[in-house]
């Protein structure tokens, strides 16, 4: 493992387009939290409808900030896209097989720097969530609903395992980013079509329900359950269950494709 | 009988309708440097990648240093296939940092020096490798191909892309790496490079073996022959009446004969004189091994 490691980071430590894409991520989530802040200070009437709460108070900032973060997820999912890609576009996964590395050790490899992604993501919108809690909250009570943190840590491993599997399907980066951008309205689009219900166990509804919109789960219990006229909504012990598997398929699945692919 | 270090058995590779490589076999014996001859498409880059473990052979198996198709044989192996395959935003020092992290090497840093300087990039070692012209890129290949000090190199014609002066570069440094007792596959299609280089020989054509043998032997059993008797019409019905002999050319005092693979100078000279035809001169006339390839190539 730490073999496959060191090879992941001799490998990127100089791919810049990885850089600014993290960098456009750490700037867009701290201003669209000022930005969002600034918008229901202005207009006190949709705060009324949508939230009831300031977004940089504790301990609502976690849910604020966990939903908007993983809009900009999909920043970090085109650098996995992107690195995937280029990694068969430049042959070099094929040289890398052939200097002696298993297609499982690539996979791996892959694994390893969806998780570092992942955990870099979560850590830095922990902290950017404390900071501006620390600075703007009228109280201190960070440590309720950050649990909030823990389900954006499942949902970007899901996201971005999701993104790998499209590298790998496509193969080609520009095509692969466009497809893996249109598949977000293509499912909500087909899930709607097909069931309400059977939307809710679409892969990319799991892992947004994740991080649901503030206070989207509180209404939703408010109302009728079930039936007809009833949302149906999964537990969140089911979504992370299923985000689980959803991950461990994508990964499967990837390996799949390429133990049977000649390079 | 030195060691075998790759045995080939009925290996095959089938496309949809193109059957790039039909069952093919032979052996490499440790310390040797063999050409694996063709014409474009004659199957050889896909053989080799089968040997290297990116193309899934269709039929038939291979066994690397007697461990079958393990992944861990490509450690012990260093390998230019085709095209030099480098990240393009790193520089020679990275990539090849690369290469040294996936061989398990523990201090690459004075080997990395060491075969940069060997193929003469040191220098521009520091540039990254999408700045590189051809010929550069062509040798951090085979600086990454020596880097574990593999005991086998894989060469997938190396001069590809490279002036004259880069060939005759490279030629060097292959002659240089074979004569410190490595075993080296080389596909080129620099016949004469092969030649120089090579002490044994494979060729396919169209995804067959024609060939597998030493380049002495191969190079001796295509000799044409000056042949001269002091009764020249008696020479040439008694070689008429010789199904191994193939008449080239007739002139008014000499023939020029070419004998199948299995007859020598010799038995020819024994025959003939069987006959009561003596041979006043027989001058062996060796081919070239590009004379050879493409004679074997049209048959």
């Amino acid at each position: 493992m730490r073999q496959i490691i060191a090879l992941e980071y001799a490998k990127l430590r100089k791919f810049h387009t990885l850089k600014i894409l993290f960098a456009v991520y750490m700037l867009v989530v701290p201003c669209w939290m000022y930005f969002m802040n600034f918008f229901f200070k202005m207009n006190p009437e949709l705060k009324a409808i949508f939230t009831q709460a300031e977004p940089l108070d504790f301990p609502h900032i976690w849910s604020f900030i966990t939903y908007s973060a993983s809009f900009f997820n999909i920043l970090l999912a085109v650098s996995v896209v992107t690195i995937t890609t280029n990694d068969i576009q430049f042959k070099t996964m094929r040289q890398n097989i052939i200097e002696g590395l298993t297609k499982r050790q690539v996979i791996f490899g892959k694994f390893a720097f969806v998780i570092f992604l992942s955990t870099i993501a979560t850590l830095y919108t922990l902290i950017c969530g404390l900071v501006l809690g620390l600075l703007e909250s009228s109280n201190t009570d960070f440590y309720q609903n950050i649990h909030l943190n823990a389900l954006y840590f499942i949902q970007t491993i899901g996201y971005f395992s999701f993104a790998f599997l499209f590298a790998i399907l496509v193969k080609r980066p520009a095509i692969a980013i466009v497809t893996f951008i249109i598949y977000f309205p293509v499912e909500t689009i087909l899930g709607n079509i097909i069931s309400h219900k059977m939307y809710q166990f679409f892969p990319l509804k799991v892992y947004a329900d994740l991080t649901p919109m503030p206070f989207f789960r509180a209404v939703i219990n408010s109302g009728p359950k079930g039936g007809e006229n009833g949302i149906f909504l999964l537990s969140l012990n089911e979504q992370v269950c299923l985000s689980g598997f959803y991950i461990v398929l994508c990964f499967a699945l990837t390996y799949f494709i390429l133990k049977r692919r000649d390079l | 009988m030195s060691e075998i270090v790759l045995q080939v058995d009925n290996l095959s590779k089938k496309y949809k309708k193109v059957e790039a490589v039909k069952n093919i076999s032979f052996n490499i014996q440790k310390g040797n440097v063999y050409g694996l001859l063709g014409p474009n498409g004659s199957g050889k880059t896909t053989t080799l990648a089968m040997l290297m473990g990116i193309l899934h052979p269709t039929e038939g198996s291979f066994s690397w240093f007697g461990n079958g198709q393990e992944d861990r044989n490509r450690l012990r192996i260093g390998c230019l296939l085709e095209t030099p395959n480098f990240y393009p935003y790193l520089n020679a020092y990275d990539n090849l940092r690369v290469t040294a992290t996936i061989k398990n090497m523990t201090d690459p840093k004075a080997r990395i020096e060491e075969v940069l300087e060997y193929v003469d990039l040191k220098e521009r070692g520091k540039r990254t490798f999408r700045t590189y012209s051809l010929g550069m890129k062509q040798r951090l290949a085979v600086a990454a191909a020596l880097l574990s000090d593999p005991e086998v190199l894989v060469l997938d014609e190396p001069t590809n892309g490279l002036d004259p002066e880069g060939i005759a570069e490279m030629r060097e440094l292959i002659l240089k790496i074979g004569g410190e007792g490595k075993t080296i596959i080389l596909a080129s299609h620099i016949l004469d490079e092969v030649q120089k280089i090579c002490s044994h020989v494979v060729m396919l054509k169209q995804g067959e073996m024609v060939y597998n043998g030493t380049m002495t032997d191969l190079l001796l059993q295509r000799k044409s022959y000056k042949l001269m008797a002091d009764e020249p019409e008696k020479l040439l019905s008694v070689l008429r009446s010789l199904s191994q002999v193939k008449i080239l050319t007739e002139d008014s005092d000499s023939l020029m004969v070419e004998l199948d693979d299995n007859l020598t100078g010799a038995d020819l000279n024994r025959l003939v004189a069987e006959k009561g035809v003596y041979l006043s001169e027989l001058h062996a006339y060796q081919k070239s091994l590009e004379t050879i390839f493409l004679e074997r190539m049209k048959l």
